[in-house]
């Protein structure tokens, strides 16, 4: 029932730096399905942020892509022509980026930054101008901004954190017709601020019929918005399964301690957190990347090879040795 | 009732008494009040958490009582010493001994060109001069070894450190004095979990062997309720509401405080089932220079009355050591 | 646990070789800049000549007053290795000498210059808003307000021309341009929380300035002193060409030019052996700065 609306096989990204090279993903694969909601769970440094620049082709000059495949629908990212990739970016996918004070300019009203997003995303359409800020207009009160009008001709640091964010949301709307990236949403943000932003790209998703990938570190967040998420380490992806089967049953160990480290309202006991340092991708461990911090990561087979990605239950895929894999 | 009457923590060991505590900051556009009267306790070796949003005043309280700020009126009385009025710089090596701070961004809080040696032997050095340097090494090393850093970590920068590493050296150096008092400026909040729950077993294996009191500014309310004993609910520079944390999470009285516990992202079904219902967040703290008059959350509360815009509610005891400021409460009770 | 002699020294053991390790990085790190070690090498090939100048230079003699009528005007030839000017001496000796007077300028220049303006940044950026900001800066401004070059000539002018005025002259223009930069980075460090900490522990004001903050600036201001080298030549070579620096028969470079500006069109190679200097040893330091600014940089 579901098609494949973003497929990433097998991503390798390196970025290279005067002194260094960083080998950050590390055969990522990840697909969205047509009005599926996905989570990418990772803790600061895994590789996220790396990723999602990866598929809009954004990423800075040090970072290449070396080997891999991103199909949007059936069209290759990585060799599609110019027009298509824009046509993508334009009309197809949106994007929320993270530090809503960063991801406006500060020198232009929101107006400006607006419309220059809709003019592209509605080019040839023989619109004019009145047409473009009518549909500015229509995308600020779908974020439920009051007074729509004002918000339009202020300039980014005239409005709150929270009017900020939901500014950005819809910037992302206006591009995004099948499929919105969604980078840490809310970080920085107060929690009430928070579960309203939360809500309603939720409610936005769903009136306007698109597929989610949702990028965070926060499970809680991750848990309460996607159907489906993959656990990424290292630049691995480590897990990936059904959001409700993960919390109750995670399996990789670095999923369960993960879980575990996450401070509970219910119960008073802290998890222990996990040992040890993120990768450092100048340097990355051989074999499984965790292992180094791994409770069984002790096992010589864990530090000689990657372990493959299995499907250990109907949906669910995990990549460790204590399920399977070797040989 | 007097606020002196009403508030009163649950023992009478206290540490640090703030009574009407008011600190205004005047910007271009107008007088910005951060703290608005704020009265509150701290009894020893408990750990009191100021809860609130951004823009709520809890990082003005717990920097006047570092000393960063000066207070435009009302008093803070440590150990029964007036230092409210007492500049940092103004402030006895003996006062600063006992009240140290743990930043927030551990990128920031060491200094990038010093080993973590360097660090925490400049505290040592400024409030144990008369050790001998075997002495101050032992000391430095005891202290590594009390948060938990090995020897090996003895020569790194802080750039060769990860986040969680870099937080245990600022607990380290804050330790180093051999404080009495610990002001936690959301010391977790921008470390991953994995790191985050490690800081957070420190601080509570810490604060039982040597006994300290922790003051807690955070937003998260799941690290608070796993670390701390009593809780300040703060909105726009006012208390709000006064629990110890087993009654707040269970019996949250104030809306704001149900609206905050309900924006809590939860991890399990569970853990959604305790969290209040029928409150949803809804609209933005409203600015410090011209808060709303009467009640300071009625713009957001759901339950407003009429008396919300007329009368300030005022801070009561519902029950031992529970106090809450609100029209609604006070007139359901009566 | 106690601390014997013993592991104290191993610890202070580890520590040296932990410094020799970074120092050899950061080494690592500058080397790995080509530009920078060709900087570097004619820096010090310049240095080496300038110091052994006597033992250096083929002819010593012909560095202060010295006239040979017989030899004026001579080409390049192997004896005389920039040719000779109008008083028979030998060029390539003065240009040697020349640099020896510009390592001594820029010495004397950047040690004054660099301790005043760095102490007086720090200071007016750590007490900003007092009155010690208000009374460096102002100063400051008033010694940028003259453009540079006219300040040092009108200095030049009215104290007698000669060598030490010059130098009078570049470092009271000097001073305020570190005396800003180090005021802008340290009145934004100052509120940074590690220098918090240190002011909640009690640290005394002296020690937060110059052992949390300076370390930490060390780099820009460093760079600018290499960078400022260079200029501290121009300058110089500027001030003297017009007359008001150093005197003739002070081999000094920048007097060298403009002396032998006058017979350029007919005798066009006297030029080349100073002018060249100059340009080497700006563009060395300029090198060497940039080298600099790599290692300090970080990744």
């Amino acid at each position: 029932m579901y098609e494949n609306l973003l497929t990433v096989k097998d991503l390798f990204v390196k970025y290279k730096s005067y002194w260094y090279v960083y080998h950050v993903l590390d055969g990522v694969s990840i697909n969205v399905k047509l009005g599926e909601k996905v989570g990418l769970i990772g803790e600061s440094g895994a590789g996220k942020t790396t990723l999602l620049k990866s598929i809009l082709r954004v990423l800075p000059p040090q970072g290449k892509i070396t080997n891999g495949e991103i199909l949007y629908r059936d069209v290759n990212l990585l060799n599609c022509s110019k027009q298509q990739l824009l046509e993508i970016r334009r009309r197809k996918i949106g994007m929320i980026f993270q530090d809503p004070l960063a991801a406006l300019n500060p020198v232009f009203k929101i107006k400006e930054q607006m419309l220059d997003i809709i003019k592209y995303a509605h080019e040839n359409s023989g619109m004019n101008k009145r047409d473009l800020e009518n549909i500015a207009l229509d995308l600020l009160r779908d974020t439920l901004i009051p007074d729509p009008e004002r918000v339009l001709n202020s300039y980014p640091f005239e409005l709150s954190g929270g009017m900020r964010q939901r500014v950005v949301i819809a910037m992302a709307l206006a591009s995004a017709r099948e499929l919105l990236l969604a980078d840490e949403p809310t970080t920085n943000i107060d929690v009430t601020i928070q579960a309203q932003i939360l809500k309603l790209i939720m409610d936005l998703v769903k009136k306007k019929g698109l597929s989610m990938l949702l990028v965070s570190h926060a499970l809680g967040m991750v848990r309460n918005m996607t159907d489906r998420i993959y656990v990424i380490y290292g630049g691995n992806i480590v897990e990936e399964a059904p959001t409700s089967k993960l919390f109750k049953d995670p399996l990789h160990p670095y999923t369960r301690l993960l879980i575990d480290s996450a401070p509970k309202i219910l119960s008073s006991t802290l998890g222990e957190g996990i040992k040890g340092n993120p990768v450092d991708y100048r340097h990355p461990p051989s074999g499984c990347r965790f292992h180094p911090r791994c409770p069984f990561g002790d096992q010589e087979i864990c530090r000689r090879a990657k372990p493959p990605l299995i499907e250990v239950d109907r949906d669910r895929y995990v990549s460790c040795y204590l399920y399977g894999g070797g040989t | 009732m007097s606020v002196e009457n009403a508030i009163q923590t649950p023992n009478d060991q206290i540490l640090l008494k703030v009574r009407n505590l008011k600190k205004y900051f005047p910007t271009s556009n107008g007088v910005v009040r951060a703290v608005d009267d704020v009265s509150f306790d701290v009894s020893k070796e408990e750990t009191l958490a100021l809860v609130g949003e951004s823009g709520s005043g809890k990082t003005t309280v717990a920097n006047v009582i570092l000393g960063k700020y000066v207070a435009d009126a009302g008093s803070i009385l440590y150990k029964g010493y007036e230092i409210g009025n007492i500049p940092l710089i103004k402030r006895n090596l003996l006062l600063r001994r006992e009240i140290q701070v743990v930043f927030q961004d551990p990128a920031t809080s060491l200094n990038p060109k010093k080993t973590v040696k360097d660090i925490i032997e400049t505290a040592i050095n400024i409030h144990y001069p008369n050790l001998n340097k075997y002495e101050k090494i032992e000391r430095l090393l005891i202290l590594m070894n009390y948060v938990g850093l090995t020897e090996d970590y003895l020569f790194k920068l802080p750039g060769e450190l990860g986040g969680g590493e870099k937080q245990l050296v600022a607990i380290a150096r804050a330790l180093a004095t051999n404080p009495t008092c610990l002001i936690l400026d959301e010391s977790t909040s921008n470390l991953d979990v994995s790191a985050q729950s490690r800081i957070l077993k420190t601080l509570l294996r810490i604060q039982k062997s040597k006994n300290l009191t922790y003051i807690l500014i955070t937003h998260d309310l799941a690290v608070v309720k796993n670390i701390s004993h009593r809780i300040n609910v703060m909105y726009l520079g006012k208390l709000m509401e006064i629990a110890s944390v087993e009654e707040l999470f269970s019996n949250p009285l104030h809306p704001y405080t149900q609206m905050l516990l309900a924006s809590i992202p939860t991890i399990s079904e569970e853990e959604s089932k305790t969290l209040p219902k029928g409150i949803e967040s809804k609209g933005e703290i409203p600015s410090a220079i011209n808060p709303p008059s009467g009640c300071r959350f009625r713009t957001r509360c759901p339950f407003v009355m009429n008396i919300c815009s007329e009368q300030e509610p005022i801070l009561n005891e519902v029950s031992h050591g529970h106090y809450v400021a609100c029209h609604l409460i006070n007139s359901m009770k009566k | 646990m106690s601390i014997t002699e013993l592991d104290y020294n191993l610890i202070i053991q580890k520590e040296k070789e932990v410094r020799k390790e970074r120092f050899k990085r950061a080494w690592f790190r500058f080397k790995k800049s080509k530009l920078a070690i060709t900087g570097l090498v004619i820096l010090s090939t310049l240095l080496i000549m300038a110091i052994f100048a006597e033992y250096l230079a083929p002819y010593p003699e012909h560095a202060g007053m010295y006239v040979n009528f017989k030899e004026r005007f001579q080409y390049i030839s192997t004896k005389y290795l920039l040719g000779t000017d109008h008083l028979g001496r030998d060029i390539f000796t003065r240009v040697i000498f020349g640099f020896r007077l510009a390592f001594m300028m820029i010495g004397i220049v950047i040690s004054i210059v660099m301790p005043v303006g760095t102490v007086l940044g720090l200071i007016a950026g750590y007490y900003k808003g007092k009155w010690p900001e208000h009374i460096v800066l102002r100063l400051a401004d008033m010694f940028v307000s003259i453009p540079p070059l006219i300040l040092a000539l009108s200095i030049c002018a009215i104290l007698e021309p000669n060598i030490v005025n010059a130098m009078i002259a570049i470092t009271l223009m000097w001073w305020p341009w570190y005396t800003r930069m180090v005021y802008s980075m340290t009145s934004s460090i100052r509120d940074e929380p590690y220098v918090w900490a240190a002011r909640a522990l009690g640290v005394k004001d002296r020690d937060i300035m110059f052992k949390e903050i300076l370390p930490n600036i060390l780099g820009p201001i460093l760079t600018k002193a290499t960078l400022d080298a260079a200029w501290v030549i121009l300058i110089g070579s500027a001030i003297s060409f017009l007359g008001l620096g150093a005197q003739p028969p002070t081999p000094d470079l920048g007097t060298m030019v403009s002396e032998y500006m006058a017979y350029f069109p007919t005798y066009w190679w006297m030029i080349i052996g100073p002018a060249l200097g100059i340009a080497i040893l700006v563009m060395a330091f300029n090198l060497f700065g940039d080298g600099l600014r790599e290692v300090f940089a970080g990744d």
